[in-house]
């Protein structure tokens, strides 16, 4: 019985803290007036910086692409040159490449010949035929905002900056069960968390409308090839070197995007990313950030998606056991503490998704609100499930690349 | 009408409230700013004043006032915390737990160097949250955008009130709350306007409402404050929160009932639901003020024979206060409390007035503050002028309550209230035996138990009402039921009231079945001690009755 009570406590101790720090991270924007306004909204000036933007394609439907290369041909900057980034292999993607790219001088075929394809061989090889200063990735199905580049720009030299981190947001809120907590994680993520991890000096970077000067991509040798959070991974070497990351956001210059199209996709995402941080992690090379408070936060944010998914798996288990084992009743009382920072984060969840619908003029309907917090445990199993699958993955070796395929559901809902 | 304008549209950039270096009470900062050679800064005058206050709180203590029933039943409460339950008779609900759980953790310190938990002990405790309190009612009026004057006056009109030390004084659940309840106005109205302080308001406010359901009150004010002193963009997150933490906290206290399947009324337990029957319906009503000679008149008057100027001033300000959007969150407080306590019929116990007491302060002394300023913006002349009204003003006030202020803190510093109850355990630690059955009121049991007397509720001391109170267990404990008895302690609680003793058939058996032993103090005051005898009834239980009368 005490063991049982011992660790029930210990359990819920740790769950606790695991739901309370993800909290406190993911309301950093909300937490003061300070934070609130600290997100670096990007103004305008006359360009001075010339960009070679990347976009990575694989298996893509021309129909993607070139309303992708559209947008980008759009902006209103002066100086830019595309490259679709493509494998020698996918001769299909090849052949849409090649028509998109004939109707624009500045759009380019970069074809990546390594016998193993992912994407961060194809944006390395992407890199020697690149002459901008400053390196632009922008995924195939983004849709980005016409003055994107001229904000950035402006951010690049006014912040005297290394790297800028534009905000992606997904648009389909109603395409799956999980699109609308898909939208809302990146919402929270892009508009609050990453302001906060860019304060304390450690940002994993995000794979999407990040744009880094070019001569320091070279001085670094670019990305790592092997790995499969190759983003991620950029920006923890980035930020051991001291490098300046800015983050900025503004609803209006937001790239759009959607969110994988089905379960199975989405779980193969969330296994890759998972399995990306896990190679992130083991390779070490956050140990090396100068403060104990960045390797800290480091070490947490790579190891969250266990946290979460251990926390999700096991609260349900340790307020039943603690029921149905008739435990001294202080001791059931604790085992329920890890539900005060669930529910208060549901609970805030509801603003965001509010706030984020009119920043971006989507109506939110009363449903959603509901779909939001019916959704939420359901949600948690996927992540969960996508966690144990990276881990078996990991001892088996398996680092192969699974990519999102992409439908283009984000363009109705823009059209919509 | 300038009184009547905000005057500070923006917020005022006082300190904010969680960060020490920034808080002029501590005495790390006392140090810096007070140095040698210098000026006197405000921390010393804010430590000066808040000395002064505790002192006169901590003097002669255990003499006066006179042990309160309630204040035996929370300490011996707390006492049983340590033996792993929330009461040493069976936890009805009667209040939730939070108020002697607090209490359990200050009593547990001294008993490490052998000061075994008492209602002196427990006093002091009472004193250390007034000068908790006294410090957040100062830094409430800072947030609220009051002068450092001003502020300080605020405390001092509350910490130094005869009413405040009389009520504050005594061990009672609603002094625990006052430092919850007032720290959470000045969360909400800190001028860092961080998500995470509406977070701590809401946790304080829970904390608050499970120390005394009454704290319940102050919602509306709070919610007031939050939304006019929040950061606009943002106030949708604080208002969340604040009621997320306040609503997970307070849920702790169902959520304990329903693991005890306590939480509705059925056959052979208790449960909340009859404990809230009983506070909110069956308990009689107290009548209304105005009519003479009802309990609540009585309440009235025993309020105001300590202090006029902060109950009957603290609402006409508290009024006024409604109309001025920096002090709004106060006057809704001290309105809410005030018109509650109207309502004609309800049960209006005499601590009720406590939780109003630390913002009828700051509502006077806001009103002034706004009053000064309001005059002196109209031109050196009216400045003059002003400045002479303030001071008419204050001699007023000081004409209308000075000598009963001086009165009345004369008699907190020099009586001996509790001298019968002194002497009466002392007769009872020379002459019983400790394994004698004592039915007393409340406030003699862990007197008695510290004495060695069986903390078991039964065969040592008993709590007097629980002869009637608590049949299930004094059936199990007390099969002959008054017999069992040995002697009484018979106080101003017990026969209070000669309908509600009449309406318990063991005690008043008890008392017609005893015959007088002992006794000290006069009418209220009398303490006496009889001894109950087998065979016929001794005495009619009115003749007992009128003597404490």
């Amino acid at each position: 019985m005490t063991a049982l009570v011992v660790l029930v406590v210990v359990v819920a101790v740790a769950l606790t803290t695991i739901s309370a720090a993800t909290l406190w991270w993911m309301m950093h924007a909300w937490g003061s007036p300070e934070a609130y306004e600290s997100i670096n909204a990007p103004r305008t000036d006359r360009p001075g910086l010339s960009f070679s933007l990347i976009m990575p394609c694989r298996d893509e439907s021309e129909r993607v692409m070139a309303e992708t290369v559209r947008r980008l041909l759009a902006q209103d900057h002066p100086d830019f040159e595309v490259f679709i980034s493509l494998g020698h292999d996918d001769e299909a993607t090849i052949e849409a490449a090649r028509r998109i790219a004939a109707r624009d001088p500045r759009v380019h075929i970069a074809i990546n010949h390594d016998e193993h394809k992912n994407k961060p061989r194809q944006l390395n090889s992407t890199l020697q035929e690149c002459s901008g200063d400053v390196v632009g990735i922008i995924d195939a199905e983004s849709l980005t905002a016409p003055g994107l580049l001229r904000h950035v720009d402006h951010t690049f030299r006014r912040e005297g900056a290394d790297v800028v981190q534009g905000a992606v947001h997904l648009m389909n809120l109603r395409s799956r069960w999980f699109s609308l907590r898909n939208c809302l994680e990146y919402r929270i993520w892009f508009r609050s968390r990453l302001h906060g991890h860019a304060d304390n000096g450690f940002v994993p970077l995000g794979g999407n409308t990040v744009f880094i000067r070019r001569a320091l991509l070279e001085e670094v040798g670019g990305w790592d090839g092997d790995c499969l959070a190759e983003d991620c991974e950029i920006g923890v070497r980035l930020s051991v070197l001291g490098k300046k990351t800015v983050c900025v956001y503004e609803p209006a210059l937001v790239t759009q995007e959607e969110t994988p199209d089905t379960v199975a996709a989405f779980v193969k995402q969330r296994t890759r990313w998972a399995l990306g941080f896990m190679q992130v992690m083991a390779k070490g090379e956050w140990r090396k950030l100068p403060t104990r408070r960045q390797r800290v936060r480091a070490l947490w944010l790579l190891s969250q998606q266990y946290t979460v998914a251990f926390a999700g798996l096991v609260l349900p288990l340790a307020v039943a056991s603690a029921i149905i084992g008739g435990l001294p009743i202080l001791a059931v009382l604790i085992a329920f503490a890890p539900l005060a920072p669930a529910l208060m984060t549901i609970a805030f969840e509801i603003i965001v998704l509010h706030e984020f619908g009119r920043d971006l003029q989507v109506r939110i309907r009363a449903l959603d609100y509901v779909w939001l917090v019916v959704s939420t445990p359901f949600y948690q199993l996927l992540l969960a499930a996508a966690s144990l699958r990276a881990v078996g993955k990991y001892w088996s070796g398996n680092f192969s690349w699974e990519k999102t395929s992409h439908v283009g559901a984000h363009l109705e809902e823009v059209a919509a | 009408m300038s009184l009547l304008e905000g005057r500070h549209l923006a917020p005022v950039p006082t300190g904010p409230v969680a960060r020490p270096s920034d808080a002029p009470e501590t005495p790390g900062s006392l140090r810096r700013r007070g140095g040698l050679g210098r000026r006197p800064g405000p921390a010393v005058w804010v430590g000066l004043a808040v000395a002064l206050v505790a002192l006169v709180h901590v003097a002669n203590l255990n003499g006066w006032p006179a042990y309160f029933d309630d204040e035996g039943t929370y300490v011996a409460q707390a006492w049983a915390v340590y033996q792993g339950d929330l009461a040493h008779y069976t936890y009805w609900y009667d209040h939730p737990p939070a108020g002697w759980l607090q209490l359990a953790s200050f009593l547990g310190l001294p008993t490490l160097v052998g000061v075994e938990p008492s209602i002196t002990v427990a006093r002091y405790v009472m004193v250390l949250y007034t000068v908790v309190t006294a410090l957040l009612v100062y830094r409430l009026g800072r947030n609220l955008g009051l002068r450092r004057g001003f502020s300080l006056g605020a405390m001092l009109l509350w910490g130094l009130s005869p009413l405040v030390v009389f009520e504050g004084r005594q061990v009672m659940l609603d002094n625990l709350t006052l430092p919850w309840v007032v720290g959470a106005m000045a969360l909400v109205t800190s001028p860092r306007r961080n998500l995470w302080q509406y977070v701590g308001a809401g946790v304080c406010f829970g904390v608050a409402v499970l120390t005394k359901e009454t704290a319940v009150l102050a919602a509306p004010a709070l919610l007031v404050g939050l939304w006019a002193y929040a950061y606009r963009p943002t106030r949708a997150f604080g208002v969340v929160g604040a009621l997320m933490a306040s609503g997970l906290v307070i849920g702790l206290y169902p959520l304990y009932a329903l693991l005890k399947l306590e939480l509705f009324a059925g056959p052979d337990h208790v449960s909340v639901q009859d404990a809230v029957l009983f506070q909110l319906v069956d308990r009689g009503g107290s009548g209304n003020f105005w009519q003479v000679g009802s309990d609540a008149y009585t309440v009235l008057d025993s309020w105001l024979f300590y202090d006029e100027l902060l109950p009957i001033g603290g609402v006409v300000a508290g009024l006024v206060c409604l109309a001025v959007p920096r002090l709004r969150c106060v006057g809704v407080l001290v309105t809410t409390m005030a018109v509650v306590a109207l309502r004609p019929g309800g049960y209006m116990p005499v601590m009720y007035v406590i939780g109003v007491l630390p913002f009828a302060a700051v509502a006077i002394a806001g009103i002034a503050d706004r009053a000064t300023t309001a005059v002196a913006s109209r031109g050196p002349r009216l400045r003059l002028a002003g400045r002479a009204g303030l001071v008419a003003a204050l001699l007023a006030v000081v004409a209308w309550t000075g000598p009963t202020h001086a009165d009345r803190i004369e008699l907190a510093l020099t009586d001996e209230g509790t001298e019968p109850y002194d002497s009466a355990v002392a007769w009872m630690d020379a002459n019983l035996e400790r394994d004698t059955r004592i039915a007393a009121s409340d406030s003699y049991w862990s007197t008695l138990v510290n004495l060695g007397w069986s903390s078991d509720g039964w065969s040592g001391p008993i709590w007097a009402y629980k002869l009637d109170g608590d049949p299930i267990a004094r059936r199990a404990n007390l099969p002959d039921g008054w017999r069992s008895v040995d002697y009484l302690v018979l106080d101003r609680t017990i026969l209070d009231s000669r309908l509600t003793l009449e309406s318990k058939p063991q005690l008043s058996r008890a008392i017609r079945h005893s015959e007088p032993v002992a006794e000290w103090g006069e009418r209220s005051t009398l303490v006496q001690i009889r001894r109950v005898v087998d065979g016929p009834a001794q005495t009619k239980l009115y003749d007992v009755w009128r003597r404490a009368q």
